[in-house]
């Protein structure tokens, strides 16, 4: 077991092993169709919802969405990555694991998948119909687990190994695809986040409102009503606990017959402020800055089930602004047209061997959270955005997205110098539309490759996306 | 029939002058002309030899700089509180902090505390959101006061510029001074004839009474509106006990203790006074109420011999039983002889008696001018128009609700249900005869 961690169980077999020398490349040829389940190894929870998390990346619907079952001899399942399973198998002797039953377990998704992979893919890559498509293949709710071991405190197990670093929070996301009434939120807690880096882990501190300094003493007055003395309680308080009043000497016997607590205050023990007020400031565990409290960000955590029009969208895709203009302003192909034209191309390079084309990949990083900025104002954004694409590429140009935020351009008749050089300049267009506009940076990132023969598009944005993870 | 009355004081002997008058010319006349006249004689060529200790004593001050706390406890007081803390900016001496506590207020006094203290207008604001009565509420402010001295000062009251200057000054002077009384004066003046009647009294009995009271030595009171005291003396009497009246009974208490109180003319406070009979009243109920509880009963210690006893302080407190409690007596006394023996001029006897008053009145309203002359203030002079109501206010008005007062409180001890004080700390007071 500990030397094949991802066993692909076929439902015709029940049992098909991998070999250890089997790499992720031969794992895309084969026929998902057949795959009834992957089972992981979990004897290693972490590397187990590594390995998960690498199939749920993938662009592929036939494989990340695979049901994908955890076995493991322990029976404690107290991370909640095992939570990111669609199930889990605990076994005493391996022998006795009934694969068949997981088999039955998991038909219904699969049958689900089946029905997705028979129409067309041209979204298959966008993050939100990733999303849309586990809740609805499963019938799952998503339900928010508090976590430490996330900075954003709560995780949707089945869903978080969807999203990579660059990709925005799955509170986020979801938060986003609530606005979009593909889903149905019913309200579970509430959480502060840092607004420099999105963290839940915050040290709320009462903090002296002249010096900043945290080290307040806050302190309970005391009021006797015989001799009218009042003061704070350790001028009171002995060392039995008993209260005894410093001005008159009598004990104080009942709050609010011989004695009350009108109100507390705050010594500052650095700058000896003395009042009522503090600031209360969040210094995040993360990045170690500190916030305001009412600048904090203040997010809704829900429970989510998907709605009707997000059920609708998990299957035909999910038509985002972008995608939806590029493809009216260029034409925008489908993956599988551009894949295509792409071999086309390459074939015709590689039987005239008298020109060269060039594959660009632009990758426009967290392009999700002009979503969120933004509103319904990103369609102008993406109106410029797409102007630009239109003058950096020309009409001969092919242009595929892979998901919202990676496209893939056959530049043909293009060396790939001159890829670069085109490239160059819409990175440049785009950083000085946002910088100039929205004061804020668009990261982009991008890639050129000599179109051959041996190109395999999904291969190469596979890599490409896998390469902006790490 | 004032031709008359004046036919018939032209005829008297000078022993019939004083059959008939005696009251005057005995007593009042003697108390507050001829002793003021005098002390103020004495006073204003001391004050001018004293410059040169004046100027060292100021020169100590602004040497040491010491820190002064003033202290403004109060309840729904907020509207008043930007004025005061713009007299406070304006001081000739700025080595202080304000301290406001907001004793329970159930209006918008809060919020501007709030945004006074952010403005850094109040160095140091406490909330109590449950109302303790004055005297907690000072206390309060005492235990986070950090200054050498201590300005109990009430909210609704603004002072002139260099009102803190001259109210620290007496304490460089004298090493034996615990607290000084600053001058207060009525800021609502102009107000009504009420107000116009009060400012008369004010410069007559507070300025000028508490002055001559302070040079012989027998000042009973440092008002509550207006005040300085020694932050050890403070502690060492522990600050205020349970009112009404704290104001009369922290001097005494602070006297006990063998400091002396001094008044200071120079230091002048500006305090909003009732605007309508009925309300002025009900001040001086609760006022004249504390003078039985405190002197009579709290302090009557300071009467019987002891190891404590000092004359200063058994003088001051006949003075006050004296010439408030007991020759309320007196005119009854008086009327009752009148009546039974001259009936056929109690007429003229009565004008003549309004005229001798208003002529003492007038006496006294001098010396209030001469005296804030010499001080370089600026005398109303036109509030000579009122000084011949005064013996009406004085003597019949306030002495009803003075005589009213003390048998309320004689009686039925009315100053615990005072309504300044929670019903639970008043309860509290009573059963422990406090």
């Amino acid at each position: 077991m500990n030397k094949q961690p991802v066993q692909l169980i076929f439902a015709d077999t029940n049992h098909h092993y991998l070999s250890s020398k089997t790499n992720w490349h031969d794992l895309l040829a084969l026929d998902w169709e057949q795959v009834s389940y992957i089972a992981i190894d979990a004897s290693d929870i972490d590397d187990a919802y590594e390995a998960l998390l690498r199939i749920r990346q993938l662009g592929s619907a036939n494989i990340y969405l695979r049901p994908l079952i955890f076995i493991s001899r322990e029976s404690k399942e107290l991370s909640w990555k095992w939570k990111a399973a669609d199930g889990v198998i605990n076994f005493k002797n391996e022998a006795q694991i009934d694969w068949s039953f997981w088999a039955e377990q998991v038909e219904s998704y699969n049958r689900w998948i089946k029905k997705l992979t028979d129409e067309d893919e041209s979204v298959d890559g966008h993050l939100t119909v990733k999303i849309l498509r586990m809740l609805v293949s499963r019938n799952l709710i998503a339900e928010p687990l508090a976590t430490t071991d996330m900075v954003s405190g709560f995780i949707y197990p089945k869903l978080q190994p969807f999203f990579t670093l660059k990709d925005m929070g799955v509170v986020q996301m979801l938060a986003y695809l609530e606005k979009q009434q593909l889903l149905i939120p019913s309200f579970i807690d509430k959480a502060h986040f840092c607004n420099h880096c999105d963290s839940a882990f915050l040290n709320f501190k009462e903090t002296c409102p002249q010096c900043h300094s945290h080290d307040l003493e806050t302190l309970e007055l005391i009021h006797h009503f015989k001799c009218a003395h009042t003061a704070d309680i350790t001028q009171f308080k002995q060392n039995d606990g008993s209260l005894v009043c410093p001005k008159c000497d009598q004990t104080l016997t009942h709050i609010g017959v011989d004695y009350d607590k009108p109100s507390t205050v705050n010594k500052c023990r650095t700058c000896s402020y003395v009042g009522q007020d503090s600031e209360v400031v969040a210094q995040c565990y993360q990045c170690g800055k500190k916030t305001n409290s009412e600048h904090l960000e203040v997010r809704r955590i829900n429970r989510y089930n998907i709605s009707s029009i997000g059920i609708n969208a998990a299957y035909y895709g999910l038509d985002t602004y972008f995608t939806n203009i590029l493809e009216t302003e260029l034409q925008l192909l489908s993956l599988r047209e551009f894949e295509l034209f792409t071999n086309i191309e390459a074939a015709r390079i590689e039987r005239y061997k008298k020109s060269e084309s060039s594959l660009a990949i632009v990758q426009l990083i967290e392009l999700e959270k002009v979503y969120l900025a933004l509103g319904s104002k990103a369609k102008q954004v993406f109106s410029e955005l797409a102007s630009i694409f239109k003058a950096v590429f020309r009409e001969s140009d092919v242009i595929t997205a892979y998901n919202e935020s990676i496209f893939a351009v056959l530049m043909t008749e293009t060396s790939k110098d001159s890829a670069d050089i085109a490239l160059n300049r819409l990175s440049e267009s785009v950083k000085q539309l946002f910088s100039q506009n929205f004061d804020s940076l668009q990261e982009v990132s991008t890639k050129s490759i000599l179109v051959n023969a041996e190109l395999d598009i999904k291969r190469v944005l596979d890599n490409f996306l896998n390469a902006q993870e790490n | 029939m004032i031709e008359q009355a004046f036919s018939f004081l032209a005829n008297l002997t000078t022993a019939e002058l004083f059959g008939y008058f005696w009251p005057f010319f005995i007593l009042d006349m003697t108390r507050y002309v001829i002793i003021e006249g005098l002390v103020l004689l004495h006073y204003l060529p001391k004050r001018k030899r004293m410059v040169s200790e004046y100027q060292q004593a100021k020169q100590a001050l602004f040497t040491q700089r010491p820190l002064v706390s003033i202290l403004v406890p109060g309840k729904n007081e907020g509207q008043h509180l930007p004025k005061l803390v713009e007299t406070l900016n304006r001081q000739t001496y700025s080595n202080i902090e304000l301290i406001v506590v907001d004793d329970g207020s159930d209006d918008n006094t809060p919020i501007i505390c709030q945004e006074l203290n952010k403005r850094g207008l109040i160095n140091v604001f406490i909330r109590n959101e449950v109302r303790g009565g004055k005297a907690s509420a000072a206390n309060t402010a005492l235990n986070f006061a950090k200054g050498k001295y201590i300005v109990h000062i009430d909210a609704d009251s603004h002072m002139d510029n260099n009102a803190i200057e001259t109210i620290l000054i007496p304490f460089f002077m004298n090493n034996e001074v615990g607290c000084v009384g600053g001058d207060v004066r009525v800021a609502n003046y102009d107000t009504s004839l009420i107000t116009q009647v009060q400012g008369v009294e004010y410069t007559k009995s507070l300025m000028l009474g508490r002055t001559v009271a302070s040079q012989l030595g027998i000042l009973r009171i440092v008002s509550g509106a207006y005040g300085a005291f020694r932050k050890d003396v403070l502690e060492q009497i522990k600050g205020w006990d349970v009112g009404p009246g704290l104001d009369g009974d922290i001097t005494l208490k602070v006297r006990k203790l063998g400091y002396q109180v001094v008044h200071e003319p120079a230091s002048v406070c500006y305090t909003n006074v009732p605007i309508t009979i009925r309300k002025l009243a009900k001040q001086r109920y609760r006022w004249d109420k504390s003078m039985i509880r405190f002197r009579l009963r709290k302090h009557i210690d300071i009467l019987k011999p002891s190891a404590e006893f000092r004359w200063s302080n058994f003088i001051t407190v006949v003075d006050n039983l004296a010439f408030n409690l007991f020759l309320d007596i007196k005119w009854f006394i008086y009327f009752f002889l009148i009546i039974q023996l001259s009936s056929d001029y109690i007429v003229y006897i009565l004008i003549i008696n309004y005229s001798l008053y208003v002529l003492a009145n007038l006496a006294q309203w001098i010396f209030s001018i001469i005296l804030q002359k010499q001080l370089r203030q600026s005398p109303y002079y036109l509030s000579l128009l009122f000084v011949p109501l005064m013996p009406l206010y004085t003597g019949i008005f306030l002495r009803f609700v003075r005589t009213f007062s003390y048998i309320m409180e004689l009686v039925h001890k009315r100053s615990y249900d005072d309504k300044w004080n929670p019903w639970k700390v008043s309860k509290v007071a009573k059963e422990n005869k406090l």
